[in-house]
């Protein structure tokens, strides 16, 4: 591949001095949708939280560039403002903020601009509508007694406003019904057409891949990416599982 | 309503960027620092003898009851001791402190006549502006005497009285002044009551007519500026039968060397029925020993709301106390408390229940850091004949370091069963998931800790009118800087 | 003996008009010792000393509950200090249990130290019981030490007669990985003063402590717990459960003291009072001091009547107000109870819970 957005290059991983990612290798084109599977424990979300940044872990070894720059040392934050998203496996609650406060503070930070109230309104609206979200949730505070979907949708609808070149969504589909999965994957499919942006979907369950485009497939387990396919590799593990993968790898990983 | 005085007052404190965004840096408190030189201005001896409270009462032309009582306060101030809890004030002389400063004017009905630096003051805080908006009236303080006051027509109207308290002492209220002066916060109670007692001096009088709903918040203002000088002022609060007044109190002082104490004292008689909110921002400057005292009592069917901002002094005691007399009175308390280097700041509530069917709510927040102190303090007392009363109290406690403290002491006493009481305190620290939360989103550390940090305050930020509410936030800002 | 002081002092002061900061204590009679601690069968992998003086100098400077001003009565203690160690990694299953069958006006005095040894665990089990309306004095104080991942649960149960005084005194320590379970049941007694002090300096040593009471016609109980959190890692946690009826009071203090260093502590403190009766007087302090950023420490605390909920629920299957209320406050005491690995103790508690009740 040319010039990848994003190129992983043979990273290890720890967090509590326990190691979870052992020389993993990974690269992810402008617009390309990659998919990460693997069983529990195998060290997937370790990785969208490692190309973000999250202090808890540790870089032992390897290289992370994104769009040609090589990002170990830069904050969370600069990352973020570089392109970089992430959907949050459990999305925390942060009382005070409303949520549409929050997402218009972050556009602001990313654009450096200050926000017009209108267009930003009527986004806000469009977006809330596509993924059946009540506009009350707006100035409700961010994620403070939203149900597990909820919490699911205001992820993707912080990624659609946001509109990041480069997006990680972990697990975004566990724990929701099937209503839910088939919303998020729609807000999914308009992040894909509206920004061409570029995906790393993690999941072990491949629910929400049904109506998406899928580039790449890895098989991440105890840390290590055993096989990497193309989307055929998806439907294979839907039959199969991962029993062919297992007995490969590095060592137990912590999720 | 906006107040455009506030605003005023807000944009000269920081830097705010078109992103709403304040950056606030150590030079923009100084413009709480200014003092004049006190050319003219009259002093009193230093220390407390009989005769200098004596000369201060004869100064203030006090009715002789008056006189009298100040005399026995001082007796009591010098028999009572400090107590044996609470930071440490020590370093607080009070043999050096003056207690009465008086600028070299009189009373002014008309700001065109007040002495220009005076004004200037006043001016630089964005006082003058509040002539023009739909404030009611400001009385504003400086150094222990009102120099500036003025009441609105419509208020006057209304026939609700609003005045500094000198002259309310000889005016048509004087007997209803005499009948309540120090009779909810008594000069027996502690020492800095004692204190007050004897050499109050300034502060505001008002009273509520039965019925009368006023429908914008009355405010005041103090300041202090004289070098090693005490403010003393005595706010006394009557909101008759039914009627409803929001009064909002806000202060701030300068930086000085010589320690500086604030001993005011706040009496609020709610009536039957009636619905008092009393708002304050405390911001005074951190040399500022606050011992202030503020107590309410609430009859039948009657409500106090106390919204409490603490962030200022160096040390401060502060435990406003609701007295709920009358069947089913209430009382809420909200309140947030932030010490930062430097202070100790020992604050809270105390909601006492002497009649059935009472309720009770305290909701506070503190903050600590930089090796500040903060201390939850409270007592729910529930006398024998409360039956069927309600008090819960929600104290939350963020750490924003470890060279900073933060101690609960929540006490409980009940009396009889028929009661329903809860009771619940959490301490921690900012969640590290919480700010990489906000990190990933493109929010720098410092602004997601603080952003954190407000969105922890907001419960009391909401509860404070909108250009408050700014000012708190803002002084979160200012707090929050250099935490990194 | 004489004593005239302070006892059960709170860590931090606070107003002193609400009369909560300890509880004045005097007494003044000759220790006589007249009734006898019975201990049953030492289990294998248990040492029993009954005359350990020598080796309890090496555990003095603990800090108890009762506090230092408590020292001068447990200084006639001589001769009254049992040694009950568990040996290295002895998981002793059968608890030890004592017996102190109280005389009419007996006034005792007993000390007890409980080491358990690098990896082992070891549960003792105290029952304190005179006849019905004896009155005496009793003070007891108890040292637990547990070891590297050792553990100790200790069982205090108080079903004096009803003229009696009584000081229960705790402190325990823990070693790395340590745990210390007390367990607490305040039946009987006139007036009882209860102090439990734990300390945590070793990493992710633990300290969790569970107690009920039922005070009724004239009952006086005075509470305090403290733990002291110094190592990093360590939890703590405690419940107090308990009903007041008649003319009775009763004073709680309880403090989680996370003190500098102790990153990555957590606290836990919860109380749960029934008053029954408009002639009780509740008094409650449950304090949080800190000092360490990385903490989490939380408290709550309930107190009233039953609930109209819980009433109406109860009622609408038959059962009255006042036999709700006796349901109520004797699942306090069980759930407590349910903690004791000794049928024949739970049984005497149980026994004893249904005579109380029919005190009309």
């Amino acid at each position: 591949m040319g010039n990848p957005l994003l190129d992983v290059q043979h990273i290890s991983v720890s967090i509590d001095e326990k190691q979870v990612l052992h020389d993993v290798s990974l690269q992810i084109g402008k617009g390309e949708t990659h998919v990460l599977m693997g069983p529990n424990g195998a060290g997937k979300s370790t990785l969208g939280n490692m190309l973000l940044g999250n202090p808890v872990y540790h870089l032992d070894g390897g290289k992370i560039i994104f769009g040609g720059k090589d990002i170990d040392g830069e904050k969370t934050d600069q990352r973020a403002k570089d392109g970089m998203f992430l959907s949050f496996q459990n999305p925390l609650e942060v009382p005070g903020i409303s949520l549409e406060t929050f997402i218009r503070s972050s556009l602001q930070q990313r654009t450096g601009e200050h926000v017009k109230l209108f267009q930003f309104q009527k986004d806000l609206k469009a977006a809330m509508q596509l993924l059946n979200m009540d506009e009350s949730y707006a100035s409700r505070d961010l994620n403070v007694g939203f149900s597990g979907g909820e919490r699911k949708k205001s992820e993707i609808l912080q990624l659609l406003m946001l509109n990041p070149s480069f997006a990680v969504l972990d697990e975004t589909d566990s724990g929701l019904d099937v209503d839910a999965v088939r919303t998020v994957s729609k807000g999914i499919e308009e992040y894909q057409k509206k920004r061409d942006g570029a995906l790393l979907i993690i999941t072990h369950s491949t629910k929400i891949l049904e109506s998406l485009h899928v580039d790449f497939t890895h098989v991440l387990v105890k840390g290590t990416i055993v096989k990497t396919g193309d989307g055929a590799l998806v439907q294979e593990i839907n039959e199969h599982g991962f029993e062919q993968f297992l007995g490969t790898g590095g060592s137990e990983a912590h999720e | 309503m906006n107040s455009s005085w506030e605003r005023e007052a807000v944009r000269l404190m920081s830097d705010a960027n078109d992103s709403g965004k304040t950056q606030v840096n150590d030079i923009d408190r100084s413009i709480y620092d200014f003092r004049y030189d006190e050319k003219d201005f009259y002093r009193n001896d230093p220390g407390l003898t009989e005769e200098i409270v004596s000369k201060l009462s004869d100064d203030k032309h006090d009715p002789a009851w008056m006189k009298e009582f100040r005399l026995k306060s001082l007796a009591i101030y010098n028999e009572l001791k400090l107590t044996n809890w609470g930071p440490d004030i020590g370093d607080l002389h009070m043999e050096h402190i003056a207690t009465y400063v008086r600028p070299n004017t009189k009373m002014q009905g008309d700001w065109k006549d007040v002495p220009q630096d005076i004004k200037d003051t006043f001016e630089k805080l964005g006082i003058p502006e509040a002539e023009r908006t739909s404030l009611a009236g400001v009385g504003a303080q400086y150094d222990s005497e009102l120099v500036y006051h003025n009441v609105r027509d419509e208020v006057a109207k209304q026939g609700v009285v609003y005045t500094d308290f000198e002259s309310a002492l000889w005016g048509p209220y004087a007997d209803m002044i005499r009948e309540h002066f120090m009779h909810l916060v008594t000069p027996r109670d502690h020492k800095f009551a004692a204190l007050h007692g004897a050499v109050w001096s300034g502060g505001s009088f008002v009273y509520v007519p039965k019925g009368v709903h006023l429908t914008f918040p009355l405010q005041s203002y103090f300041r202090l500026n004289a070098k090693g000088a005490g403010q003393f002022e005595h706010t006394l609060i009557i909101v008759d039968e039914g009627a409803d007044l929001h009064f909002i109190e806000g202060c701030s002082a300068p930086k000085y060397n010589v320690a500086n104490i604030h001993a005011g004292c706040v009496e609020l008689y709610v009536a039957k029925n009636a619905h008092l909110r009393y708002s304050t921002i405390e911001n005074w400057s951190k040399n500022m020993y606050n011992l202030n005292t503020k107590r309410a009592k609430v009859e039948e069917g009657g409500t106090i709301e106390w919204v409490s901002g603490s962030f200022g002094s160096h040390v401060s005691y502060l435990y406003p106390e609701s007295d709920l007399v009358g069947e089913r009175a209430r009382a809420e308390f909200t309140g947030i408390t932030f010490a930062g280097s430097g202070q100790n700041l020992d604050t809270g509530a105390k909601m006492v229940h002497k009649a059935p069917h009472t309720s009770s709510v305290i909701t506070t927040k503190s903050i600590s850091k930089g090796g500040g102190i903060s201390t939850y303090r409270s007592a729910v007392y529930i006398a024998k004949n409360a039956a069927g009363s309600k008090a819960s109290v929600s104290c939350q406690s963020l750490m924003l370091d470890s060279n900073s403290r933060s101690d609960t002491i929540p006490a409980m006493e009940v009396l009889t069963d028929d009661v329903d009481v809860g009771h619940e305190a959490k301490i921690g620290r900012i969640s590290n998931e919480a700010v990489f939360y906000l990190m990933s989103r493109g929010i720098s550390e410092e602004e997601a800790r603080s952003m954190i940090v407000s969105g922890f305050a907001n419960p009391v930020s909401k509860e404070l009118p909108l250009e408050y509410a700014v000012e708190m936030n803002n002084l979160i800002r200012l707090e929050m800087k250099g935490t990194l | 003996m004489g004593i005239d002081t302070t006892i059960n002092n709170i860590p931090a002061l606070t107003w002193n008009w609400l009369k909560i900061n300890n509880a004045p204590f005097s007494y003044s009679a000759a220790m006589n010792a007249a009734g006898s601690a019975v201990k049953g069968t030492v289990p294998a992998g248990v040492s029993y000393t009954a005359d350990a003086d020598a080796e309890a100098d090496a555990y003095r400077g603990i800090e108890t509950g009762a506090g230092k001003n408590t020292d001068s009565i447990f200084e006639t203690t001589a001769g009254h200090t049992a040694l009950i160690k568990a040996e290295k990694n002895v998981h002793v299953s059968a608890p030890v249990r004592i017996d102190f069958t109280q005389d009419d006006r007996s006034s005792t005095v007993s000390a007890q130290i409980i080491r358990a040894e690098e990896g082992s665990s070891i549960t003792v089990i105290l029952v304190y019981t005179s006849g019905k309306r004896a009155s005496g004095f009793q003070a007891v104080r108890t040292i637990c030490s547990a070891g590297k991942n050792a553990y100790i649960h200790l069982v205090k149960v108080q079903l004096l007669g009803s003229s009696f005084t009584q000081i229960d005194d705790t402190g325990t320590v823990c070693e790395e990985g340590g745990r210390v379970e007390v367990t607490q049941i305040i039946l009987g007694g006139k007036e009882t003063y209860a102090g439990v002090a734990a300390a945590l300096p070793s990493y992710q040593s633990s300290f969790k402590s569970d107690t009920a009471y039922l005070c009724l016609n004239g009952q006086k109980l005075d509470m305090n717990y403290v733990v002291r959190h110094t190592g990093r890692k360590t939890d703590s946690k405690m419940s107090v459960k308990g009903t007041l009826r008649d003319t009775t009071a009763k004073t709680y203090r309880g403090t989680i003291d996370f003190k500098k260093g102790c990153a990555g502590a957590t606290g836990n403190e919860q109380e749960e009072t029934l008053l029954l009766s408009p002639t009780v007087v509740n008094k409650s302090i449950p304090l949080i001091l800190c000092d360490e950023e990385d903490v989490a420490g939380e408290h709550g605390a309930t107190i009233g009547r039953l609930g109209e909920d819980t009433l109406f629920y109860m009622q609408s299957r038959g059962i009255s107000k006042k036999s709700a209320e006796q349901i109520m406050a004797r699942a306090k005491v069980t759930s407590a109870a349910s903690l004791i690995p000794d049928e024949s103790v739970v049984t005497l508690i149980l026994t004893y819970l249904d005579k109380a009740f029919t005190y009309e």
